[in-house]
């Protein structure tokens, strides 16, 4: 009798992984990627990001040296492309602590290929993220005067101010993210230091994996660990970017003043954190063929969540834009009619709001491009997948850029209305944090496990307890009913 | 999975030839006279203090208790679309509650009628003040100039109200309600000036778009549609899968789930609107209907709980619900808690922070006139207390103490809606109609429940995952 577990295969159910997958396979698979010499296709992709990098740190310290009025920000657009590319980085990073936390206290096994990835992204987009409000300040030397700290001068900051909340905020969500991550790799690092040829890989690896010895008694531990930070992590998913979205909300601004904004904005980040985990797990997968391990039913399952997500955005502008209208304040109706949607609300001289055309962007890219997934076809289609993921990571930097932009240069007073075009340092700087962004990134896929090794093994069929019932019947029924995932 | 497998289940249970059925004369095959005496002894406190008394109270607490109800068949959508959304193993056994609580939207649907019959013959006030907006239309127009004598002393607003139409319109939602607000701010009963009444006025003709007579009866009769549709489908291919065991019926539930979530949550957020929110018709909150979605889902957890605790109390169900199903309920149950704090505050604290009279008034009304105590038992009741009780493993797997939160919680649940709909009404006198309107419309919701509950099997025993549902246990 097939034990309960087993997969169900009328109704479309199966294993995660190729039937056939042993423990020993996938230590290989990913260890081999930090013990081996880099693929070409690794440096093709380092190079330019390291350049990218630099190009980041000369628009800093040009801009240090200018002042931000390098920036395109003017009266009234006061925050522009610099608080976009902020909500936008730490929105990325969301992915990472959902797929860890929430999906780890769902019991969604499949998280496994995916997780350590996501987090290691969560991580370097939130370092990202932090130089945009941190050079906004316009004196960044001066920016320790956030941190709570008594000093002589008698400054404190003001606790009323969600954007001293958001400090905390991201502070905090850094801090867990880079502990739980970590407390997630060292039974993994131990893996790395035990298979070590070199004795500097050996001491190095060694030091990292704090003496993990895979005794029962570890496990236990790590297990209690893993869990209780899942649990303080939860709270973050939902608590960094509602305060982000708070930031815009507490204000009276007609399209920045509503409700909904907490649960959209982070449904929003998750959206656009699944999207780039999902464009870079593609590349990795191909560049280091990991197809074993990220299968396509991983990535059918990505995009679901992504189809899923991407519904509850458009549900949140959906509610925006009915209740601007149902409101009967003409402000609301004003900017999501007039800025944003370019229907009815004329200015003096008979035309919509200028930027009208980056709100379609948005619509388009995050409600409209998503759709194709309800269709098994698509979802299990790599350059399908592969371009609609970038057009999800292109719509949500323009939702950001229709919430900050479209609100602000055409408020309350026609006398005070403006405009915004952004300038060559807006663009530099945005690209030159990409740079910094995949430095990061490759160089953690080159030293650290990319995927969770001790996890994976966990879904394989053998890991059940009760396998040794049914294992040979098993594994030969799943080998019959389903042949390996082609590709 | 095959047929085979199931057997050795079915035996567990073993009395009788149908497998986890409430077994004749048993507390759950008689379970729903309960709840049936309580809506007898409702219809009668309905006929003396409602009928016979204060109509226009009857009216508001007939909408609080048919909310209350319409939350539960809310939730229970939300609990089976979500489970074969995901396709998940552990809720199998406990699914076939949140699918019979469902499968009373129809009998919602009929007990949605003299509601109905009461606002469109006039008897119940609550939507008048936009219902008869266009009939008040020729009577507005005479009466400003009555008002302009009447309130001699406010020249200066009477002055300003001379203001053109055009401007009227343009700025009416905002300066009206700023009147509205400092209006208020000075005693709770509002003494509206001319001016605010017009602008008041204006802002409501905007709305009837919307908020007109027979559009809202009309998306009424639709959402009713959908529900029962949805409802009934699964509950119908459930009870099917009970008798033929097959599987395809588990790939068609699990196929229509992802349109069906769409369709629901649709329908549940305008209707929010339609029936809750434009009790303040002025008032607007874009995150309404994730608030009643987060509600809804506690008080089905809730109510799962309960039912679920109760049936392995009595030993109904064999082992086929146990602890470890009670422990899960009670995580996704602490868990929707949370997620209504959340939304619940990120609602009050915008519209707090902001400060905006038109969206504060609604907060002012639930903080004035005996208000803030409930909204404070609430604060405390319906997420403080049980946050700290809830969070704790060892309260979730002992059965009678699970049964305290979640019969706590249902409470809450209660007490939550009846502060959405009854600050409207006036200042905070719980009075004998309210509890009426609640047993009346309660009562026979649940007792339709209950026999249900005592006459299908309690468990969905066709269910292909069923085994692995029987199987679980905690791995944390």
């Amino acid at each position: 009798m097939a034990s309960a577990s087993a997969p169900i295969h009328e109704l479309g159910e199966r294993g995660l992984l190729p039937p056939g997958t042993t423990f020993n396979d996938i230590t290989e698979a990913v260890c081999r990627v930090t013990e081996e010499k880099a693929p070409r296709g690794w440096w093709m992709l380092f190079l330019p990001s390291v350049g990218l990098l630099g190009l980041m740190v000369s628009c800093i310290v040009y801009l240090l040296s200018m002042g931000i009025g390098v920036w395109g920000n003017n009266t009234p657009a006061y925050w522009a492309w610099d608080i976009t590319n902020f909500v936008w980085w730490i929105g990325i990073g969301h992915a990472g602590t959902l797929i860890s936390a929430i999906l780890f206290l769902f019991r969604q096994n499949w998280r496994t290929s995916i997780n350590r990835f996501a987090e290691a992204m969560t991580v370097f987009a939130v370092l990202c993220a932090a130089i945009f409000p941190a050079l906004h300040t316009g004196r960044p030397w001066f920016d320790y005067y956030l941190a709570p700290l008594p000093n002589q001068m008698g400054i404190w900051p003001n606790f009323k101010s969600p954007l001293m909340w958001d400090v905390f905020a991201v502070n905090t969500y850094l801090t867990i993210s880079v502990i739980f991550w970590y407390v997630g790799l060292i039974p993994d690092l131990a893996t790395l230091r035990d298979r070590s040829k070199s004795l500097r890989r050996k001491r190095i690896y060694g030091a990292l994996a704090l003496g993990w010895r895979g005794s029962h008694r570890h496990w236990q531990h790590y297990e209690r660990a893993y869990l209780i930070f899942a649990a303080i992590s939860t709270p973050l998913v939902l608590s960094v970017h509602s305060i982000v979205s708070f930031d815009f909300a507490t204000s009276v601004m007609p399209g920045w003043h509503t409700t909904i904004f907490p649960p959209y904005f982070v449904a929003g980040a998750v959206f656009s954190g699944f999207a780039l985990v999902l464009t870079l797990m593609l590349i990795v997968r191909s560049v280091f063929k990991m197809h074993s391990l990220v299968t396509l039913k991983h990535l059918d399952l990505m995009n679901k969540f992504m189809l899923g997500t991407g519904i509850m955005v458009g549900y949140a502008y959906a509610m925006e834009f009915f209740v601007a209208w149902y409101s009967g304040n003409p402000y609301e109706s004003w900017v999501f009619f007039h800025n944003r949607l370019g229907f009815g609300y004329l200015d003096q001289e008979g035309n919509w709001g200028p930027l009208w055309w980056s709100y379609y962007a948005m619509v388009s890219c995050n409600v409209i491009a998503p759709q194709l997934f309800w269709f098994k076809k698509v979802r299990t289609s790599i350059p399908a997948m592969f371009i609609i993921t970038i057009f999800i990571n292109i719509g949500m930097w323009f939702e950001r850029f229709v919430i900050i932009v479209t609100s602000l240069y055409r408020d309350f007073l026609p006398g005070s209305w403006g405009g915004f075009e952004a300038t060559w340092v807006d663009i530099a700087l945005y690209a030159g944090t990409f740079g910094l962004f995949f430095t990061l990134f490759l160089l953690f896929i080159r030293w650290v496990p990319m995927i969770a090794i001790a996890e994976v093994k966990a879904t394989l069929p053998h890991a059940h307890p009760h396998h040794s019932d049914d294992d040979h019947a098993d594994d030969h029924a799943a080998g019959l009913a389903e042949p390996a995932p082609a590709e | 999975m095959s047929k085979d497998e199931k057997k050795p289940a079915e035996k567990k249970s073993g009395k009788k030839a149908q497998p986890y059925t409430a077994p004749e004369g048993s507390f759950w095959a008689k379970a729903w006279t309960l709840p049936a005496v309580l809506a007898g002894l409702g219809l009668l406190l309905v006929i003396v203090f409602g009928v016979m008394g204060n109509v226009e109270r009857l009216g508001y607490a007939y909408l609080f208790a048919l909310i209350t109800v319409l939350t539960f068949v809310f939730g229970g959508l939300f609990l089976v679309i979500a489970e074969h959304l995901t396709a998940g193993h552990w809720g199998v056994t406990t699914r076939r509650i949140p699918e019979v609580v469902a499968s009373a939207a129809p009998l919602v649907g009929v007990l949605a009628i003299p509601l109905f019959a009461g606002v469109y013959s006039g008897s119940f006030t609550m939507y008048d003040e936009w219902m008869h907006v266009h009939h008040h239309d020729a009577e507005h127009e005479e009466g400003e100039g009555e008002h302009d004598e009447g309130d001699s002393e406010e020249g200066d607003e009477a002055a300003e109200d001379e203001a053109s139409d055009e401007e009227a319109s343009l700025f009416g939602a905002s300066v009206a309600h700023a009147q509205h607000g400092d209006a208020e701010a000075e005693e709770h009963v509002a003494h509206h000036t001319p001016q605010y009444e017009a602008l008041h006025h204006a802002t409501l003709q905007k709305k009837s778009g919307y908020l007109a007579p027979t559009g809202w009866g009309v998306r009424a009769l639709f959402y009713f549609l959908i529900w029962t549709v949805l409802a009934l489908f699964y509950f119908r291919t459930s009870r099917k899968q009970d008798e033929t065991k097959d599987l395809q019926l588990t790939n068609k539930m699990k196929k229509w789930a992802p349109l069906s979530a769409i369709a629901f949550g649709l329908t549940l957020t305008f209707a929010a609107f339609d029936w809750v929110m434009s009790l303040e018709p002025t008032w607007y909150s874009t995150i309404f209907g994730v608030v009643i979605f987060a509600g809804s889902a506690v008080g089905i957890l809730a109510f799962t709980t309960i039912i679920a605790i109760s049936l392995i109390q009595r030993g109904v169900v064999g082992k086929a619900m146990n602890v470890e199903h009670v422990h899960d309920l009670g995580k996704l149950l602490f868990g929707f808690m949370c997620f209504w704090a959340y939304t619940s505050f990120s609602q009050w604290m915008l519209i707090w922070y902001a400060g905006i009279p038109e969206e504060a008034v609604w907060f002012h009304k639930r903080w004035e006139g005996g208000w803030q105590f409930w909204s404070i038992v609430l604060m405390l009741g319906h997420f403080a207390l049980p946050f700290y009780y809830l969070i704790s493993r060892m309260v979730k797997r002992r059965l009678p103490m699970m049964m305290i939160g979640a019969i706590w919680l249902l409470t809450m649940h209660i007490a939550d809606v009846y502060w959405y709909v009854m600050p409207q009404f006036g200042p905070l006198t719980p009075r004998p109609v309210d509890f009426g309107a609640l047993f009346l419309v309660g009562g026979t919701f649940f007792a339709y429940v209950f026999w249900q509950l005592g006459r299908v099997p309690l468990v969905p025993v066709g269910d292909p995952r069923l085994q692995r549902g029987l199987d679980h246990h905690q791995s944390h």
